[in-house]
C-alpha cells in the first residue's frame, strides 16, 4: 500500500481532480528548500589566482539548483555585474572571485536552495480528469505553521509551512540535459505535455577547468537566463539568446494551479 | 513543540527522512490563494506603446506600467514571470508568435544601441509589468515595435522575502 494525502480545491472530488487542481498529492515531489536565507561574506583577494568564497555548505548529497538574488549595500539588487554569481558545488554554494578583481570582497544577497534533487530525470503523472474551476479560499483543509510563525488564524501565508490556501508548486519535470557542441538547434527541446505553456527555470552546470574549483560540478542559479524560448502546449524550446546554448542545463518546471494552467 | 506533517516513502518510516514523500518541516515554494488582488493570474495584454528615439537627442529610459498590484506584504516578495506571444500585428503564423520570455520578453536589442523589453518590476509595495526602451547613445533611430506584441503574461508573488527594496524580472539593468 502506498503511504499518502491528497487535498484537492473545494469542490473538487479527489477521485476526479486534475494535479493542478490539488494542494498535496503524495504522487508528486513538491519543490522544497533546504535553506532560504541571507547570506553574507567579506574577505581578501589574493594578489594571484582566485578565491572561492563560501556562502552556505548545503550538506545535500547532490550540486543542487538554487536562487540567487544578490543585494547592494544600500539595499538595491546588484545589476552591474560588479561581483560574480555564485555556483553550487558538491557541498557548498560560493563565489569565486579572480585577483584582478581588487583585493578585498563584500557579497550580499538572499539564497534559496532546492532541496529535490534535481539532476533526477522526473516527468510526474497526470492524474484526473479536467474539471474546470478556479481557486479560491476553500473552508477545509489543512494550516501548518512554520516554526515560531505566530497565528493559526494568520492570513499571512510567510507564516505557513503548508496551507490549503497557499500552494506549494508540485514538481512536473526536472532533470539535465545535455546540449552537444555544434547543435543544429542551437538548444533542446522538453516534451511537458501539460496542455499549456509551462512555468520553468533553467540554467548551465559545467565543470569548471581552472583554479579553485578546478575539476568540480558547478551549477549556476536559476532565472540569469539571457536565452530565448518558445513554448507550444506540449514542447518548451530552450535557445540561447545571441549564442547557442552548450554543455549541460538543469531544468526544472511546475505545475500550475487551475487559473494559470491555461 | 513541532508539529506539522510527514508523508513516508512507501514502505518507510517517517524517520527515514531522505525517503519522505512531504514533509512540513521544509520551506515550500507558496502562493496566496486568498490574495486580493491576486497574487497568481494570467493576463492579456497589449506589448506598450511605440516609444521612439530619433537618433539625434539621447532618449535615456522611457517606460510605461501596464500593471499595477498592490501584494500587501510588508516586503519585496520573490516573483517570476513569463511572456507569451499570442500574435505579432494581429499575425499567429509570424515567426514572433509563440515566443515564451522567462522574467522578460526582449523586442529588439539592435547589436548594444538600445534595448526594449517588457518584464516585472517588483518593490516592497507593488508588483508591477513594465515596458522599456532604453537609449545607449550610440545615435540610432528607433521606434518600439512593442503595439504589434499581444500578450499572454502568467505571474506570480511569492512570500519570500528577498530583503531587498526593488528588482526588476530581467536582472540586467536597473531602470529602477
Amino acid at each position: 500500500m502506498a503511504n499518502g494525502i491528497r487535498v484537492t480545491q473545494e469542490g473538487v472530488p479527489v477521485q476526479r481532480a486534475a494535479e493542478y487542481q490539488e494542494i498535496l498529492d503524495e504522487r508528486f515531489p513538491f519543490l522544497e528548500f533546504s535553506f532560504v536565507g541571507e547570506v553574507r561574506a567579506s574577505g581578501s583577494i589574493p594578489a594571484s589566482g582566485t578565491v572561492a568564497v563560501e556562502l552556505h555548505r548545503h550538506g545535500l548529497p547532490h550540486v543542487p539548483g538554487f536562487f540567487w538574488m544578490p543585494i547592494k549595500p544600500d539595499g538595491t539588487y546588484e545589476d552591474d555585474f560588479n561581483v560574480p554569481d555564485p555556483v553550487s558545488t558538491s557541498d557548498r554554494v560560493v563565489i569565486e572571485f579572480a585577483s584582478y578583481m581588487g583585493s578585498s570582497y563584500s557579497v550580499r544577497g538572499v539564497l534559496m536552495v532546492v532541496k529535490n534533487d534535481l539532476t533526477q530525470t522526473i516527468k510526474a503523472p497526470r492524474g484526473g480528469s479536467v474539471v474546470q474551476s478556479t481557486t479560491g479560499p476553500q473552508k477545509r483543509g489543512i494550516a501548518v505553521l512554520r516554526e515560531g510563525g505566530g497565528d493559526i488564524e494568520s492570513n499571512d501565508k510567510t507564516n505557513f509551512t503548508l496551507h490549503t490556501n497557499a500552494r506549494s508548486f508540485a514538481i512536473h519535470m526536472c532533470g539535465v540535459e545535455n546540449v552537444p557542441v555544434g547543435d543544429a538547434d542551437g538548444g533542446f527541446y522538453i516534451t511537458h505535455d501539460l496542455g499549456y505553456p509551462p512555468t520553468f527555470f533553467y540554467a548551465r552546470r559545467f565543470v569548471e577547468t581552472f583554479d579553485a574549483l578546478k575539476g568540480q560540478t558547478c551549477q549556476e542559479p536559476f532565472m540569469y537566463n539571457a536565452g530565448l524560448a518558445r513554448a507550444t502546449a506540449t514542447t518548451l524550446f530552450l535557445r540561447g539568446g545571441q549564442g547557442a546554448l552548450q554543455g549541460d542545463y538543469m531544468y526544472l518546471i511546475l505545475k500550475d494551479p487551475v487559473d494559470t494552467a491555461i | 513543540m513541532k508539529a506539522g506533517i510527514i508523508i513516508a516513502g512507501d514502505g518507510k518510516t517517517v524517520n527515514d527522512v531522505p525517503e519522505q514523500k512531504f514533509s512540513s518541516e521544509t520551506m515550500h515554494l507558496p502562493v496566496d490563494f486568498e490574495s486580493d488582488p491576486k497574487h497568481y493570474q494570467v493576463v492579456t495584454m497589449n506589448g506598450g506603446s511605440a516609444f521612439s528615439m530619433d537618433g539625434i537627442t539621447f532618449a535615456g529610459v522611457q517606460q510605461e506600467t501596464l500593471l499595477s498590484i498592490e501584494h500587501n506584504y510588508d516586503y519585496t516578495p520573490f516573483c517570476f514571470a513569463y511572456f507569451y506571444v499570442v500574435s505579432y500585428a494581429g499575425s499567429e503564423t509570424h515567426p514572433s508568435a509563440g515566443a515564451y520570455g522567462d522574467m522578460f520578453y526582449p523586442y529588439s536589442g539592435t547589436a548594444g544601441t538600445l534595448q526594449d523589453f517588457i518584464t516585472f518590476r517588483v518593490t516592497d509595495k507593488k508588483f508591477e509589468i513594465v515596458h522599456y526602451l532604453e537609449d545607449f547613445g550610440y545615435g540610432v533611430a528607433y521606434t518600439s515595435t512593442a503595439p504589434n506584441y499581444l500578450l499572454r503574461i502568467k505571474y506570480y508573488i511569492a512570500p519570500i522575502d528577498m530583503k531587498v527594496t526593488a528588482y526588476q524580472g530581467d536582472r540586467m539593468t536597473n531602470t529602477l
